[in-house]
């Protein structure tokens, strides 16, 4: 018994000192600092990456809540140029067939007639106008929103997450852009004495070099 | 369940204010009167209900704003000019024709083989009870009795598996009719003008609905049937005494197929899970 419980002993003593050993390995991180925002350039003209991309906006609800909602699909491009901020630009698509509330029902109303009318107004659309440098990674993207057949001038507080390479070789780099938008600015007024006027926008963007 | 402001709100829009702006109206005897009555009750509450019109219109709904009063103005002078039955089809194809080119050509251009065979089947469908109708509102108050109960039954239908304005709408339209047939049970007469406003309502809200919204077809389809007891009511009022329990036979049958398309609207509305 007692040859036993050294053995397994020893056993256990290998297998610490195993595991100690691989974290010594070169590329292994503890949980603390596993992940670092990259700090690299964001200059040059990016392809958005839907995979990693999401439109997300939240609505009042009866005065009571705000209700999130989302965009799944979202597509297009932006140029950085942090040297010559007026050269940057940003074109940004969403299918509004694509929005998802988490309720089936409300998903089909929110898409019909009585608000984005996605038959006849399928594609939601911003083009950047001016980007205006901030502190920091903070910025102000203005441009022209294209929702429900109208456009009208939205800015965005942009603030830019981070650049540098990703393990596949390509280069990458992210944004996050909020707002704040009347929907009756864009004709869409059904309900709004339970469905609030103000929607907040936030849209996360990454998107590869090319 | 409280009845909160904010229901009051929405019956008051969609049945209150149609009903009693018609019934104000429309207590003259002249049948284009009316239809003026009927038209002026539901835009009250399209205004209200509908409040995103624009000019020169951009989305399906913005036509009505244009298409009632010319329909009215178009179909009152018809009545003044044109003898019943002479050509009679001729006007209402026109307005069905233009109504649905209008209604749907936004979205005609990106439309599948399947959208054009039902755009067109939808047409047909809607100038044909159009002309027929017309055909038999030589008692006005049984073809506007079954106009009422459709509109109602598509209230349901498209709130329940498509658009809850369209359905709204609709319920405005059969208020509307609703305050109409108050003033005319005991007085039958011709009403073509105002049963050609209530179907030139009616059938754009219907096509709205369904190409707009994927209204479910099969509880519109069923729901038409609603029509087919107006052709029965002399029958009925041959076999009754009082012309009122007469029409409360006709409205029993159209009862019939109108009920089971709002059951299986609502069947279907069931069939997701969850509430608002």
């Amino acid at each position: 018994m007692r040859r036993y419980m050294l053995e397994f002993r020893g056993r256990w003593l290998a297998a610490v000192m195993l595991a100690a050993g691989a974290m010594l390995l070169p590329g292994h991180a503890t949980a603390a600092d596993a992940y670092k925002t990259q700090t690299g350039s964001p200059a040059g003209t990016y392809k958005i990456d839907p995979v990693h991309s999401l439109a997300q906006f939240w609505i009042g609800h009866l005065g009571v809540s705000e209700l999130p909602g989302r965009f799944d699909k979202i597509s297009g491009s932006f140029t950085f140029d942090p040297a010559h901020p007026e050269n940057s630009k940003v074109s940004v698509e969403i299918p509004v067939k694509s929005l998802d509330t988490n309720y089936a029902r409300r998903n089909k109303d929110l898409r019909g007639p009585d608000f984005f009318n996605a038959r006849q107004f399928p594609i939601m659309k911003f083009v950047s106008t001016k980007l205006i440098m901030g502190d920091d990674n903070e910025m102000r993207l203005a441009g022209q929103l294209t929702l429900h057949g109208v456009t009208q001038p939205v800015t965005f507080n942009l603030r830019h997450v981070g650049a540098g390479p990703d393990p596949w070789g390509n280069y990458r780099s992210g944004y996050i852009a909020s707002a704040i938008i009347r929907r009756s600015h864009f004709g869409m007024n059904y309900m709004l004495g339970g469905i609030s006027d103000q929607v907040k926008i936030q849209l996360n963007i990454e998107g590869k070099r090319q | 369940m409280r009845f909160s402001p904010f229901l009051w709100t929405i019956l008051w829009q969609a049945a209150l204010l149609p009903f009693a702006v018609t019934l104000f109206l429309g207590w003259s005897g002249r049948a284009a009167w009316g239809a003026v009555a009927l038209t002026v009750g539901f835009s009250s509450a399209y205004a209200l209900l509908y409040t995103q019109h624009a000019f020169p219109p951009t989305q399906a709904l913005d036509w009505l704003a244009l298409s009632l009063p010319v329909v009215l103005l178009l179909f009152a002078l018809r009545d003044r000019v044109s003898a019943a039955g002479r050509r009679a089809w001729l006007w209402p194809l026109v307005a069905v024709s233009a109504s649905l080119l209008l209604l749907l050509w936004p979205i005609l251009k990106t439309a599948e083989g399947r959208f054009l065979f039902e755009a067109v089947l939808a047409g047909l469908i809607w100038w044909g009870l159009w002309c027929y109708l017309e055909r038999e509102s030589a008692d006005g108050t049984v073809a506007m009795l079954a106009l009422t109960v459709v509109a109602c039954a598509n209230a349901a239908i498209s709130a329940a598996t498509g658009s809850v304005l369209t359905g709204q709408l609709s319920g405005a339209l059969a208020a509307a009719a609703a305050g109409w047939l108050l003033w005319h049970l005991n007085a039958p007469g011709m009403a073509r003008a105002v049963v050609a406003m209530a179907m030139l309502i009616l059938g754009s809200l219907v096509v709205i609905g369904r190409f707009y919204a994927d209204t479910a077809i099969l509880p519109i389809l069923i729901s038409l049937a609603g029509f087919a007891a107006v052709p029965l009511f002399p029958w009925i009022a041959a076999r009754v005494r009082h012309r009122m329990v007469a029409l409360c036979v006709a409205a029993a049958v159209m009862l019939i197929p109108t009920g089971i398309a709002v059951l299986l609207a609502l069947r279907q509305y069931a069939a997701t899970p969850g509430e608002y």
